[in-house]
Parts: C-alpha cells; structure tokens; sequence
C-alpha cells in the first residue's frame, strides 16, 4: 500500500492555500468552513485543478511536482474521487455508470454495495443513499490506490444520513485505501475519519485524531469545531498551580491548568450541568445566565444559557426566560490561545 | 374603467388580431394554389432541378455545420480564454446580418477581385456563381443557429459529469463522446433542426453570390422568385411544399424542445430498454 502525500499551495481568490498532508493507510477527514479550501485540495490531487506549486506523489510515482515540471492528468492518476452531489452520469444506468470505471470488477461491486437489484434503473430513480452507494462502487470500479471523497453525506437528509454514515464507516474501514474525505460536519468527521485536520483559510489548524482535537484544541476556532463552548477572557495564576480567568462577558472561572494573561477557554457542552441555584462547593465553576433557547436533541435538551451551550438530561424542562446557573469542574476547562477572532 | 372581463376581452381581441394577420397569407396560400394540379406542377423540371439543387446544397452545408460546429461549440462551452466574448459574438453575427450584405461579404471574399477570389482563381477555383457558392452561402448564415444552440447545451452539462468521467480514467476525447454528446444531443438537435430550416430558405445571399441558374444555383426560394414572373401556380405549388417542410420542422423543434426539458426530471420515460 503506497501512501499519498501532498504539498501543495494554490493561490484562490481571498487566501492562499496552503497545505501539507501525509495518507497512509487510514482515513484522514479535512473539516472547515465552506469556502476554506477543503474541496479543492481533493481536486487538486485528483488533478481536475493544477496547485500553483508543490509535490503530490502516491509512494514514489509524483503525479505533480512543479520543479520537476510534472502534471498527470485526471486519468492518469490512480484515484477515486465521490463527488459531492455524486455527479452519477444521468444517461446511463446504475450498471453502466459502474462499469464506465471499469468493467472487471463492476459486478463485485454492485453485489458488495447492495445495488445490484438496481443495476438497470436510471440514478434520477434511485434515493440518495443508493446514488452515494453507486458514486462510491463507480469510484472503486477502478481499483482505484486512493479515495477521495467529497462531502460524502451533505446531499442526504437527516434521517438518511445516520444510516449511510453507518455503512460508509463500515466500508471505509474494511478498503483499508489512503482515504482523504472532506466535510463540514465534525460529528461525520470523527465517525468516519482515524484523523482529522482542520482546515481555515486554506491553512490546516491543527492535525490529530478526534480525540486529540476534542481534548486538546489548538485555538478557538478548532475548539468550537469540536462543539466546544469558547469564552474569552484575562487569567491571573492562583496559588495551586491553575488560574482565575475573569471573563469578557463578566464573572470569573476557575481552570486545573495553568494560564496567564489573556487566554480562550473551550468547556463541552457534556461537561456542564444545569442548576436554579449556585453550587454548594466554592471551587467548582458556575456561570449564571437567562435561558435563550431549549432543543429537544436525542432525549437530551440542548440549553442555550447566556453566552454557552449546556447538552443536559435533565427531568425538569427550563423555560426560556429562566434565570439558572451552568456548573462545571476547574478540570473540564482547556485553556487555548485567546489570538483568535470570532 | 375596464373591469376584469373588460380586460380580458381586449386581450382577445389584440390576440384575435395576431393570429389573422399571421394566418391570412397562409391560408391564401393554400386557397390560391390549385390543390388538384400541385402534384403535376410540382414534377415540372424547374421545381426538380430546383429541389435537386437544394437538397444537394442543404446536404453538404449542414455537413460541414455539424462537422465542425459540433467541437467548436464544445470548445466555446468549456474553455474560459481572453477573446472568448469576441469569437462568440463574431460567430452570432450572421444572425443579425442582413443576408444581402452577407452576400456582398462573400463577393468580396471569394469574388474574382476578391480577397481570396484572385488566389483561388489562380489554381483554378472559381466560386461566386457555382453551386458551391450555393453551400457557402446556406453555411454561412445557418451555422450561426447551430452554434448558438450548441454551446447552450453544452454549456448546460454539469462541468463535474466530465470532471467524474476523467477522475475515471476516462480520457477528455472520451469524456466528450461518452458524457457530453449524449447529454447535449437533444439541445444539439433542435439547433441542428433551426439551422437546417434556415438553410433550405436562404435566399438573399444566394441570389447576391450565387446568382439563379436552374440546374446549377437556383434552390426552391430562388426559384419562387424567377416562377413569380413565369408561372405563378408553380410558384405556389413550391411555396406550399416549404410551409409544409416548415411546419414540420417546426414541430420537430418543439417536440425535442419538450424532449429537453423534461429529460433532467423524468429521463426513466425515455431509458434506453435493453
């Protein structure tokens, strides 16, 4: 198994992009924004767009290298790409969409994804997690050496998307290909994805397993990513080893980690408890605020209160309105670099 | 005031009026013309050498139309270069050129004093007044509606259906066979279909470039023309057999426009059973 690695910049109309990848053998996701660059490095490593320069090689063979003058066009490179709308050919047949990436393997595929008892019908027939299926046999038709894919789970609905995120993590796993997927979504990232990189104006924030990223965000915007609450303020060390954060919006927080001067603090929603009154133990973090909105999520509620975002089981529904207190431990709270805009 | 009746009454009335200014000569037309004899009037040696001249001609520019209108049109759709909007507008042009002047656009090039007219005289090519002025000339102000239509359809293919086919090992020759004809045949056929009709009633750059020579250069308009002074039942009986060829390909034209428009949404109705 050869491993994909990439260094490219490509100059696009507001930034630059610029980035440096190595795929082995696992799957990496690329998250960010819309509009940060995600989908064109897909593209430019599948050679539908040329970097302005760098290196994208799959073991020794370079598909691009700007100093040695090489570009590889789209079918000369050994590459599976799913598009984002999954760009199935709307004239031919799920078979024949299969088979235009090649033939050998086309009825393997169609038995393998489940889409064999489609094999004669058009794609506008079919729903959209058969369409994603066809999109991904059709990638794979061509034994292919590395799978990009393109917001895989974007053109679904919600209740779809479960699902499909399911099959596709089980698949994903057992190609065992270099695999580069892109998506919005950091929940589609950490379920399908060994890691993640966070991709902001076309430079990768940070790198690491979704794990990492939850744990241990490198700024504020990789934080709220993670779906962490971020809050800013200027901290003074205390007398054991943490420190005292006053916060911009008012009142104060206590963190187990050391910090100084003007810092970001990223809690999880998980981490934080709802209560109509302040806790008890002095030491533990509480922040009061109005209720501002209450969603249902999964048996759980989703509390917006004040300034965060508090994921709670409790019993008693909060009505909007209420005036309550979100309690969280010094422990819970990381503390990042506060040099990070909105 | 006019109350709501009131307005859709004057509405019918404009239309009324329309539709009898338009249907008038048409019907005239087909009053005029003794019925009973088109079938004699139509074998008489003017109409066949006529019709011969235009369907050779016809044949010939809507070869070259397609031959080399298809690919620059896929070249026009899917290429962004600097003097795109220039080439594009220069190859609408003849839609708007009065067809006289295209005549006198073509003596100038390929006439005897002409642009080219001299050099190719000089290897023994004389085109102005032969039946391949004729082709020129159909070309030359057909093309455009070809074309035209042409870079809409291809435009209208989804730019990632041939980005998908490459990433497939698909190579761009392929690419333009497999995805891009099929998905633009039904546009390139209604385009096909309006330059095909211009073609067959070309007349004023013919008549200028080609002059109306029975046998060599007079098609079936040109051939009304010279018939209005002869035989005025002949020129009738032509002129009804081009509004029937017009009517036909009209309705070729809305039939695939319909095919077009309800082939993204519902293309099941129209899969290929094998």
């Amino acid at each position: 198994m050869e491993k994909l690695s990439a260094d490219i910049t490509v100059g696009l109309r507001s930034y630059t992009l610029s980035i440096a990848l190595e795929v082995g053998r696992e799957r990496i996701a690329l998250v960010g924004p819309s509009g940060a660059g995600k989908t064109t490095v897909l593209r430019t490593i599948a050679g539908l767009l040329r970097p302005d320069r760098g290196r994208i090689a799959l073991g020794e063979e370079a598909w691009f290298d700007s100093a040695a003058g090489i570009a590889l066009d789209p079918d000369q490179r050994s590459v599976g790409f799913v598009f984002q709308e999954y760009a199935l050919f709307p004239h031919l047949s799920v078979r024949r969409n299969v088979e235009f990436g090649g033939r050998a393997r086309a009825q393997e595929l169609l038995d393998r994804l489940q889409i064999a008892h489609l094999a004669e019908q058009l794609p506008a027939a079919i729903s959209g997690g058969e369409r994603q299926r066809v999109a991904l046999a059709r990638a794979l038709a061509r034994d292919p050496s590395v799978l990009l894919l393109d917001e895989p789970l974007s053109a679904l609905d919600a209740q779809t998307r479960g699902v499909v995120r399911g099959e596709l993590q089980d698949l994903l796993a057992e190609l065992e290909l270099p695999t580069l997927l892109v998506t919005h979504d950091f929940r589609d990232a950490a379920a399908l994805a060994d890691r993640v990189g966070v991709l902001i104006d076309g430079q990768l924030r940070q790198l690491g397993t979704p794990e990492e990223l939850t744990a241990a965000p490198a700024d504020g915007f990789v934080a709220r990513f993670t779906g962490a609450n971020v809050l800013f303020g200027t901290a003074t060390p205390d007398d054991a080893g943490g420190a005292t954060v006053v916060l911009d919006e008012g009142g104060s927080v206590s963190t187990a980690q050391p910090a100084r001067g003007r810092v970001g603090l990223a809690v999880h929603p998980w981490q934080i408890e709802l209560a109509d009154r302040p806790p008890p133990d002095r030491r533990r973090n509480a922040i009061r605020g109005i209720v501002a909105g209450v969603t249902p999520e999964a048996g759980r509620l989703r509390v917006r209160l004040g300034p965060i975002d508090i994921d709670t089981a409790t019993a008693a529904r909060p009505q909007r309105g209420d005036h309550l207190y979100g309690i969280f431990d010094p422990l819970s709270v990381i503390v990042i670099p506060a040099d990070d805009g909105p | 005031m006019l109350g709501r009746a009131g307005f859709t009454a004057a509405l019918a009335l404009a239309l009324g009026v329309v539709v009898a200014f338009l249907a008038i000569p048409l019907v005239a037309l087909f009053t005029e013309v003794p019925l009973r004899e088109v079938p004699s009037l139509l074998r008489d040696p003017v109409v066949r050498d006529a019709l011969a001249v235009t369907a050779r001609t016809n044949l010939i520019a809507n070869a070259a139309i397609l031959l080399f209108g298809t690919p620059a049109a896929y070249f026009l759709a899917t290429r962004r270069f600097r003097a795109r909007a220039l080439v594009v507008t220069l190859v609408e042009l003849p839609l708007v050129l009065p067809p006289a002047v295209a005549g006198i656009a073509m003596l100038s090039a390929f006439g005897a004093t002409g642009l080219l007219g001299g050099r190719l005289a000089g290897s023994g090519i004389v085109l102005p007044f032969s039946e391949w002025a004729v082709v020129i000339a159909v070309t030359f102000v057909a093309a455009p509606f070809y074309l035209r239509q042409g870079i809409a359809a291809f435009e209208s293919v989804d730019p990632s259906l041939s980005d998908a086919a490459r990433t497939l090992g698909a190579s761009p020759a392929r690419t333009f066979a497999r995805i891009a004809m099929p998905l633009a045949a039904s546009g390139l056929l209604a385009g096909w279909v309006l330059a095909f009709a211009r073609g067959v009633g070309e007349f004023g750059a013919t008549i200028i470039f080609a002059g109306n020579v029975q046998g060599t250069t007079q098609t079936l308009t040109l051939a009304i023309y010279e018939q209005l002074d002869n035989d005025f039942d002949v020129a009738l009986a032509i002129s009804m057999l081009l509004v029937v060829l017009s009517a036909a390909v009209l309705l070729s034209y809305k039939l695939l426009s319909a095919w077009k428009s309800s082939a993204p949404t519902s293309p099941s109705a129209f899969a290929p059973t094998r």
